[in-house]
């Protein structure tokens, strides 16, 4: 640097002591604090300390404005940071942590009886068939948890479905037409096949009640809905059904439709899933174990386009084979994959496979993928 | 010298000729500036189209921090280099990277009117630049740890702290 292009000129005989007086960090404004804090990597677990070391920076960083930030920072895809499985075995910890976790962390816990119905927007939608203490018979009930933000909350069956045989066949996925559950209102939507027809009921957290049961006659025969998870984009909720298809239901204007899935995924030994992409598309992810080769269908108003197909041994991680899909993130377009090599987590843009550090020698048939801010 | 005005001075640098600035800081400290260095402050840049003479007051920077301000002003303003060779931006980008970490060795008050000056003066790069060094050194730390560094009181009341502990114990147990 030319001593020219940059010099004091003139040195201040008697530095004013105002400017000598040293900014301490408390000084500084709440926008610079959350300057500051906004630069935390994503994981929810480097901003709870922050938030426990005094009430501003509590306030600061559990306010709305400063999460908002936060999020957006960060791209807006929260952070994967384990995956749920659907194994009620005893012993098994139902959460399996896949993101760097402070030494304190050890699992979540919750009851072996917990069926996962779904799991969104930092939150988990179980149903137990939870025996009263009263007369000894067991009653239906939801429970939503928030795990970071350490709340469980019972709702309440709606008042003729507690009967139905221990739940069983109930699915169920959390709605929150606002975007995000844990700041707007949100629906829990229960679904369940009575004979040719579907009985559907709807969850409101504003009124704490249930909607009128709403029947659809429309079901094909042996369509029953799946086990898997649904997937929500708007309003709408897709329940996969037996029999390659998959139900869709839109919240409001209460209407249903039967959607096929792509013809070329109608063979027994193809597994398909359908996944929320980024940008709130429908697409379904199909594996075909005798070709070994993967293929990604979006949705679109004329039907499925597919994307691309690929055969599984060449995405670069040796001799695949034999795949089974696990599960989808809902934000980031991430597929999590059962191989023999180990369980991998697949991007379906850049095709790039990362391996998941989750035994893949445990039986296993859906994943949940668990992404979440810190609140 | 004695820059008359704020815009008018013209120095040598790389054998070209370039207009400076002169900013002058709240100890009343004057500093000479390549206006390509001092324009990556968008304040001073607003006030050198604004015009003015006798130099450009920055009244909420002294001059410890100014001149450190302008250490990565001239560093990082655009210089008019000869005839780049292969891999000489890859250079460059490694040599800015290494001169950023050089300038955040500092202690926390430093840090922290450093920051201060960079919001006021509105230096993108600088501001990032410290916040992330602060983010840094508050990463991986318990809250307790981090009172300690920053010399924060913990003014929760003990419900407030058993609350707390509970909210982490529900995510960590």
């Amino acid at each position: 640097m030319s001593d020219v292009v940059s010099h004091r000129t003139q040195t201040s005989p008697t530095t004013t002591a105002a400017a000598r007086a040293a900014t301490t960090f408390g000084d500084l404004s709440d926008d610079l604090h959350a300057d500051i804090f906004l630069r935390s990597p994503p994981q929810p677990h480097w901003l709870l300390p922050i938030s426990q070391v005094c009430r501003r920076w509590h306030r600061l960083v559990t306010s709305w404005d400063f999460l908002r930030s936060f999020r957006a920072r960060h791209g807006g895809t929260p952070p994967l940071i384990g995956v749920f499985h659907d194994n009620c075995q005893e012993g098994l910890h139902r959460f399996i942590p896949t993101a760097a976790m402070p030494a304190t962390v050890g699992a979540f816990h919750c009851r072996t009886s917990w069926r996962i119905l779904d799991c969104r927007h930092g939150r988990v939608l179980f149903l137990d068939a939870h025996a009263a203490a009263r007369d000894g018979w067991r009653r239906l009930v939801l429970i939503l948890w928030d795990p970071m933000a350490g709340s469980c909350q019972g709702i309440p069956m709606p008042p003729a479905w507690t009967v139905y045989d221990n739940g069983g066949s109930i699915t169920g996925a959390m709605v929150c037409p606002g975007g995000d559950c844990r700041y707007s209102p949100f629906k829990v939507v229960l679904m369940i096949r009575r004979a040719a027809r579907l009985l559907v009921s709807v969850y409101s957290s504003v009124a704490s009640e249930w909607s009128e049961v709403i029947s659809y006659q429309g079901l094909p025969r042996w369509a029953d809905p799946l086990m898997d998870p649904c997937v929500v984009t708007g309003s709408t909720v897709y329940q996969p059904l037996l029999g390659h298809q998959t139900l869709s239901f839109d919240l409001e204007t209460k209407s249903f439709a039967v959607i096929p899935h792509p013809p070329a995924t109608k063979w027994l030994h193809q597994h398909v899933r359908i996944l929320r992409l980024d940008g709130g598309v429908l697409g379904a992810v199909a594996v075909d174990n005798v070709e070994f080769s993967m293929a990604l269908w979006v949705r679109e108003d004329a039907g499925w386009v597919q994307q691309w197909t690929v055969q599984v041994n060449m995405l670069g991680k040796g001799e695949l084979r034999h795949v089974k899909l696990l599960g989808a993130c809902e934000n980031g377009n991430f597929i999590l994959l059962w191989t023999r090599l180990g369980i991998f987590m697949l991007h379906l843009q850049s095709m790039e496979l990362k391996e998941m550090p989750i035994d893949h020698t445990m039986t296993v048939g859906t994943l949940y993928p668990y992404q979440s801010f810190a609140r | 010298m004695a820059a008359a005005d704020s815009c008018d001075g013209i120095s040598t640098s790389g054998g070209g000729w370039e207009k400076t600035v002169t900013l002058v800081s709240s100890d009343d400290a004057r500093f000479e500036v390549r206006e390509a260095a001092a324009s990556l402050s968008q304040t001073v840049r607003r006030m050198i189209r604004a015009g003015g003479d006798g130099g450009i007051p920055l009244p909420k920077v002294d001059a410890r921090t100014l001149s450190t301000v302008l250490e990565y002003c001239n560093k990082h303003a655009a210089v008019p280099a000869p005839a780049p060779e292969s891999s000489s931006a890859e250079a460059a980008a490694v040599d800015l990277e290494w001169f950023d970490k050089e300038l955040m060795h500092v202690d926390l008050a430093t840090l922290c009117s450093l920051i201060r000056a960079a919001d006021y003066l509105e230096v993108a790069g600088l501001l990032d630049l410290t916040c992330k060094t602060v983010a840094d050194m508050i990463k991986s730390k318990t809250a307790e740890e981090i009172r300690q560094m920053f010399g924060i009181q913990n003014d929760f009341t003990p419900e407030e702290e058993e609350q707390l502990s509970r909210e982490n114990a529900g995510v960590f147990e």
